[in-house]
Order: structure tokens, then sequence, then C-alpha cells
């Protein structure tokens, strides 16, 4: 059990990074102009989030 | 006419970087300090310095130009930049900044030099590393001596000249430290000037920006959808394109001092570095929107290079000066990381041949030589050309050649380390990318895939070659 659980964490890096990169992407292709605000605020939720995961690691 | 207000606030801002390189100028006496600040960064600084080296003239002037021109397609190549930057950096950086740390490398070609472990492709690199840094570099002056002359009134030459002046001084007295510092602070200052932009965008539509937007689309739609021009003729692909292409470009040599600079590969400073860093492609779009803007709401017609700099002094008198000391030191930023990043890359090529003198005048010393001699060579031919030559022409396509150069370096990470293959790859690629740009064959971008395409596909045909005999 003690094993699983950095394994899990590490696909959820995985999905975090692509999915929410895939969605600035998929916002810039159906309305670019939204990217003024759309780009920079995932891209802070996105670090905040990842930061957040690996606060403690040593 | 000249602002007096601008050229006071240019003098503070020089002074002050002055005063940061000679805070530090006995700190960086040593060459591990000199060249990469002792691999100790924190990576809030180093961050905030990488956000605006990345941005470029190309961004501030080049970009909103082309926005003018034909809307927002710059969207996608910053927009999709940033994806690239986020993905990879995230995945090669820890890769990049320990290997870097193990072998003492100073750079791009000394990295690469060790990995390979061949002094072939130490030399190679290095040349070509240099090579498509001083053509980068001269589209760079160019843009710097624009802000600088518009912000001072000098003549465009002579501005070019005191501001290349300007980066040697700090760069020669404290080298990587120096830069991140700076550039940390031009990018505090860039980001005031991306919400000024912004906020002009709100202003323009009476506080509401749905207002602004809609303006812009009743003048002509395919401003804010744009649908071909000048790339492509399908946004699905000029998105997709560029993703793929700014994510080999985080091998540009340039970047390379900030990533082996950074104090440690934990997950936990990635993550503030490389948000960082990635902040800066989706900030500019406040910026790039100045195009369409310039273009529905100026009453004449601009050059598409000066459309930031004529609306921020038509609709935003009082905050002119900060539009001029915000696009030149965004410049300045991506200038002082490029000639330390070309001369670290020189050195290594030339390591062999200048022993004798290395012995009498120190290593720091000859770095400090070729970055004066690479700025003489690269003001030379800023200033012999005119600005109007500038930004969106071959020059800022250079930096395609220098993301290309670095495929086999990207391909070799993940694959075998094979030094023919590199050498041959990175020979090919620089002067299939040069020759599609420079002639005009292809736009830019394009020349910059088919070069990066041509050099991975080379390096693996050779190893697939070389490990079959």
């Amino acid at each position: 059990m003690k094993m699983e659980r950095p394994v899990k964490r590490k696909h959820f890096e995985h999905i975090l990074i692509f999915g929410i990169n895939g969605l600035i992407l998929v916002i810039g292709i159906i309305i670019p102009w939204a990217l003024l605000f759309a780009a920079p605020l995932l891209w802070v939720i996105l670090g905040a989030i990842l930061y957040f995961i690996y606060r403690h690691e040593e | 006419m000249i602002d007096v207000t601008t050229v006071w606030i240019m003098l503070a801002v020089i002074f002050l970087i002055f005063a940061i390189a000679i805070i530090y100028r006995k700190w960086a006496a040593s060459i591990e300090r000199y060249v990469v600040a002792e691999r100790a960064q924190s990576p809030w600084i180093n961050g905030l310095a990488l956000f605006s080296t990345y941005l470029s003239a190309w961004a501030v002037l080049g970009g909103p130009g082309i926005c003018y021109a034909y809307g927002i397609v710059e969207f996608a190549t910053f927009v999709g930049w940033g994806i690239g930057v986020f993905i990879i950096l995230w995945y090669y950086l820890p890769k990049i900044r320990d290997l870097g740390a193990k072998y003492g490398a100073t750079g791009l070609a000394s990295f690469m030099e060790a990995y390979f472990n061949s002094r072939h492709v130490g030399i190679v690199a290095g040349i070509v590393s240099w090579y498509a840094l001083l053509y980068y570099l001269v589209g760079q002056i160019k843009g710097l001596g624009l802000a600088f002359s518009y912000g001072t009134g000098l003549k465009y030459e002579v501005a070019a000249i005191v501001a290349i002046a300007v980066v040697l001084v700090y760069l020669i007295l404290s080298g990587l430290k120096a830069v991140i510092i700076v550039d940390a602070f031009c990018t505090i200052v860039m980001i005031a000037f991306f919400t000024a932009s912004l906020y002009l965008v709100f202003a323009l539509g009476g506080g509401n920006i749905f207002n602004t937007i809609e303006k812009i689309s009743s003048y002509d739609p395919r401003l804010l959808y744009p649908t071909g021009a000048p790339y492509t003729s399908d946004p699905i692909s000029l998105w997709v394109f560029s993703v793929l292409v700014y994510a080999m470009w985080q091998f540009t040599p340039y970047a390379w001092q900030n990533y082996l600079a950074l104090r440690s590969s934990k997950k936990k400073d990635l993550a503030i570095f490389v948000s960082l860093a990635t902040i800066a492609g989706g900030l500019i779009t406040w910026v790039l929107i100045l195009g369409p803007v310039g273009r529905v709401f100026l009453p004449y017609k601009v050059s598409p290079d000066t459309v930031v700099l004529e609306v921020g002094k038509y609709f935003f008198p009082s905050l002119y000066p900060l539009f001029i000391v915000g696009i030149f030191l965004t410049i300045l930023a991506t200038v002082d990381s490029v000639l330390l990043a070309g001369s670290a890359d020189l050195y290594v090529a030339i390591r062999g041949i200048i022993k004798p003198v290395e012995k009498k005048v120190g290593a720091i010393n000859i770095y400090r030589l070729i970055m004066v001699g690479t700025a003489v060579l690269a003001s030379y031919f800023a200033v012999v050309y005119t600005p109007e030559f500038m930004v969106y022409t071959m020059l800022i396509g250079m930096t395609g050649v220098s993301a290309a150069l670095t495929g086999p370096l990207a391909v070799g990470l993940l694959w075998k380390k094979d030094p023919i293959a590199a050498d041959v790859s990175l020979i090919v690629s620089l002067l299939l990318a040069q020759l599609l740009v420079l002639y005009g064959i292809t736009p830019w971008l394009t020349g910059c895939f088919i070069g990066l395409v041509a050099s991975v596909l080379l390096y693996i045909t050779i190893v697939l070659a070389r490990s079959h005999r």
C-alpha cells in the first residue's frame, strides 16, 4: 500500500499537466481572445497545484 | 521629440542596473560564479529572470506588429510556446540541471561536449550556437536601439551603441548573477507595462473589455479569429505546429544558463520556476492585443513594428514612459543572456587554441573579450542595416535555428548518445534552417520546424546506421 501513493501522484501529475495545457490549447483554437485571461490564470493554477503536491518534498 | 521624464527614468534604471552589477562584482570572481552563478539560484528569482529573458523584441514589437496586420495570430505562437515550455521543462529540466552540475557544464556547448563525451561535439556545438546567437543578437540590438532612441531622442545608430554598451558594462562586471537579478527587475517592470496595456484595452471599451472586443470584431472579425496569414491556412494546424516547434525551443542556448543556475531539481522548486517561465507566454497576450486595438482605434495608419509605441503615445501619454522603459528592459533582458550564452559556448569551441592567452589573462577575461567582440560584431550589422529591416524578418528567424540545432540533444537525452550523429545533424540543421529562412523559401517558423525535423531524422538515421555496422 505504501508504494501506491507516489505512483498515483505521478499519474495525477501527468493528467494535470497535459489536461490543463490541453485545455489552454482548446480555448486558443475556439475563442483565441479569451486567452488574455485564461492562459495566465490556468498556468498559475497549474503551478500552484504542483507546488502544493510537492511542497513537503525533500 | 524628447520626453524629459522618459530620459530621467531611463537614466535611473541604468544607474540601478550598474549598482546591482557593482554589488555583485566581487562575488562573481570565479568562473563557476561568473557563468552559472554557483548553480544555487532560487527558483523565484531565476524564474522571474527567465520570464523576461524569453520575451524579446519579437514579443513586444514584432508580435504586436503581426497582430496589427493579420489579427491575433501570434496568440498561437506565444501561448503555444507556453504549453511547450511547461511540458518540456517539467520533464527535461531536472535532467539538464543535474547532469549539468555533474559535468560542471557552463552552457549548452560544454554540456553537449560532456554529454556526448566528445571534444568535436563541443567544438561544433559551440560554433553553431554562437553563430546562431550572433544573428539573433543583431535583431535584438535593433529592437533595443529602437526602444532606446524612442526613449531618449538619440539617433537610432547612437542609441543602439549606447544601449549595448550598458549591457556590456554589467555583464563584464558580474556575469550571470547580475544578469539574473537585472532580468528579474526587468520582469517586474515588464509586468507593469503589460498590465498598463491590458488596462488600456479595458479603458477603450469604457471599462468593459467586451465592448473593446465587440468593436474589434465589428471592424473585422478576422482580427479576433485569424484564419491564415502569415503562417498557415488553418487555426488548428497553427496551434499544433506552434506547440511542437516551441516545445523544442526550450533547448535554445540562451536559456541554458538559467537552467544550469537553478539551485535544485526538486519538483517543489520546479513548479515555481516552470510556472513563472510559462506565464510569460500568457501575459504577452496583453501586449499582442494592442496590435488589433491600434488597427481599429488609432485614427491613422502606423508602421506595424511601432504599433505598441504609437498606441501608448496616443491613448496613454501619462504612462508612455512605462511603455518605452518596459519595451527597452524586455529586450535588454534577452540581449544580456544571449551575449553571455554566446560567449560561454564559443569559449568551449576555441578553448584549445587560446590556452596560452588564457594562462596570461585568466578564463573570465577570455569570456569578457568574447562578449565584447560578439557585441561589436552584432552592433555593426545592427547599425549598418536600417531599423525597418528588423523584427519579423530573417534575423529573428535565427532563433529558429538555435531551436533546431538542439534537436540532436533532445533526442540524445532520450535515446542513444552518438557524437558523429550529433555533429552532422547540428551542422545540417543550421545550414538548412538558415537557407530556408534567409532566402525566403519559408517563413521563419516553418524554416525552424523543417530544420528541427531534419536534425532529428538525421540523428536517428546515423545512430541506426552506425549501430548496425
